[in-house]
């Protein structure tokens, strides 16, 4: 395959810009509905006399974050749904690395920034309205909270997610959410499942429970028994796996996420 | 220009739609894709296109293997599916996002075919007609310029006048390096446009001859009376008497009926296969 066949710088621009001019009213509109639902669910989840500090609203940014990132991203395939559309799409003279990334950028770069905006604009709102209600701003002390919350780790999370998401939306152009939601359920309880089978083989009768295990990272065992009672060991995998986990979590499970979603975007049929 | 070499495909297992279909097209020339309802029209095209991917076989346009829809091969091809979709965006907006992507995009020609099908520039994709979009699209597929040119049920949703208009402007942007295939069931929206017939029938390509031949070999002719039976390969009665194909053994000219052509190959398709061996 040609090297043009499969990216071109410009072509990407010009599909860029043509996503943007086909979408610039539902982004545009969403941003605001967007920025007015947060700050009602901003209001709403503050109305002890108005005194809020900003990291008692950061839950209700990571909530927002992860619903409506989610939710766009599982819509992000929805013209293969649609005979018309879907024939528009895959017939646009431009590669599929090219769509795919287009579609990869708006959902995660450009949802975070609109997201971030959206937040901001609601944040700055509210805090014009405790202004005007008791002369006081939002008390920030994002630094302390940041200080002591591993924060990044909600974005790690947020990206797999998200790259879930993108592959569920590439495979169900229907109810892809929840579609995706439920697989990803029943894949979870598998892996339990079997790492409960794995855990009751090597530990036998010393396992505290057959539920007392985190899959291939923590299990909890019996060590023996007192007067006072059972006295219990937890077993947690060497630091140097853990490490190995967090760098798969955060930098090898999306990519390959995305990869695969890809390859399921070049196999499409219509 | 558009090869397919034993073509197999199947939605379903054990109940194939082609099997090992061949069939070549060449430039030059507009190809009418002829069958019944459900006789795998659409679906040929689609594999041309690159939509679906042959069980076996292959499907190649202009060298390209359509399955891959590379961005040099869809730049040199434009289908126009029998049912689309525009973005809701102006025709200006569209023609400023969708014409760079393809190179021979001639803007003059577009404007020059929106003004034959009668559509003010300044009306919104959003405002018009289901016709009326199909003459947009139509009319942006022929500006493109590409090489193949695909149309599945053209003239479907259009007045009488556009179905006369639509024959004009894809008579005269037919050109030496271009390939247009128009799939229809409706046979005589093709009547003076195609110079190839390609009938397709119980998952094969039953018929493909060019219109002069079929005039060379057939006589269509109407008659009060049907005198000798055994000559007349095919007939269908009306109110104006009888019209028949029969062999034109005193090479005689006559205008082709699509119809009748169509409705004889499927009826009597050895005897008529006979005669152009």
């Amino acid at each position: 395959m040609q090297a043009n066949n499969l990216f071109s710088p410009v072509r990407f621009g010009w599909y860029m810009r043509k996503h943007f001019q086909d979408n610039f009213r539902l982004y545009g509109m969403s941003v605001i509905v967007l920025t007015v639902l947060l700050l009602i669910l901003l209001l709403v989840s503050s109305t002890d006399n108005f005194s809020i500090k900003a990291s008692g609203l950061m839950p209700l940014f990571f909530i927002g974050m992860y619903a409506t990132g989610l939710i766009f991203t599982s819509l992000c395939f929805s013209e293969l749904g649609n005979k018309q559309q879907g024939i528009d799409y895959l017939l646009f003279p431009a590669s599929h690395m090219e769509k795919f990334i287009s579609t990869l950028l708006v959902t995660t770069v450009g949802f975070l920034l609109f997201y971030h905006v959206a937040f901001y604009l609601a944040y700055q709102t509210m805090d014009l309205i405790i202004y005007t209600r008791k002369h006081v701003h939002i008390v920030n002390d994002l630094k302390t909270f940041t200080a002591d919350m591993p924060w990044q780790y909600f974005y790690v999370v947020w990206f797999v997610a998200q790259a879930f998401m993108l592959l569920g939306a590439v495979y169900f152009q229907k109810y892809s959410f929840i579609k995706t939601i439920f697989l990803l359920a029943v894949f979870l309880f598998c892996l339990y499942l079997l790492n409960t089978v794995f855990v009751m083989l090597f530990f036998g009768k010393t396992l505290d429970e057959w539920y007392s295990h985190f899959p291939f990272i923590v299990v909890q065992i019996q060590k023996g028994a007192t007067s006072i009672g059972e006295i219990h060991d937890v077993l947690v995998i060497p630091e140097t796996l853990q490490k190995i986990f967090i760098f798969t979590a955060t930098y090898l499970l999306p990519p390959m996420l995305w990869t695969l979603a890809y390859a399921r975007l070049r196999d499409k049929e219509i | 220009m558009i090869s397919i070499q034993n073509l197999s495909f199947s939605y379903r297992k054990n109940k194939p739609l082609f099997d090992n279909l061949n069939l070549q097209l060449e430039a030059g020339h507009i190809y009418g894709l002829l069958g019944k309802n459900g006789a795998g029209k659409s679906s040929l095209l689609k594999h041309i296109a690159g939509l679906l991917f042959p069980k076996a076989g292959h499907c190649k346009v202009l060298g390209f293997d359509s399955r891959y829809r590379q961005p040099a091969f869809l730049q040199n091809i434009f289908m126009v599916p029998e049912e689309f979709y525009l973005p809701q965006v102006s025709i200006k907006s569209y023609l400023s996002t969708y014409a760079p992507f393809y190179p021979l995009f001639d803007k003059k020609a577009f404007y020059n075919y929106l003004e034959e099908f009668q559509i003010p520039m300044d009306q919104k994709l959003t405002e018009m007609s289901y016709g009326q979009k199909k003459k947009v699209l139509i009319s942006f597929a022929l500006a493109s310029n590409t090489k193949a040119l695909i149309l599945d049920e053209p003239t479907n949703g259009l007045d009488i006048p556009s179905k006369s208009q639509f024959r004009k402007v894809i008579a005269a942007a037919v050109s030496d390096e271009k390939c247009i295939v128009i799939s229809t069931h409706q046979v005589r929206d093709l009547d003076n446009l195609i110079d190839s017939i390609v009938i397709i029938d119980n998952h094969k390509i039953i018929f493909r001859q060019d219109v002069e031949t079929v005039t060379d070999r057939l006589l269509f002719s109407t008659v009060a009376n049907i005198v000798d039976t055994n000559k007349v390969l095919f007939s269908d009665s009306s109110i104006r008497g009888h019209a028949v194909i029969t062999p034109n053994e005193g090479a005689q000219h006559s205008k082709i009926d699509m119809e009748l052509l169509f409705n004889a190959v499927l009826d009597k398709p050895e005897r008529i296969t006979q005669i152009f061996n």
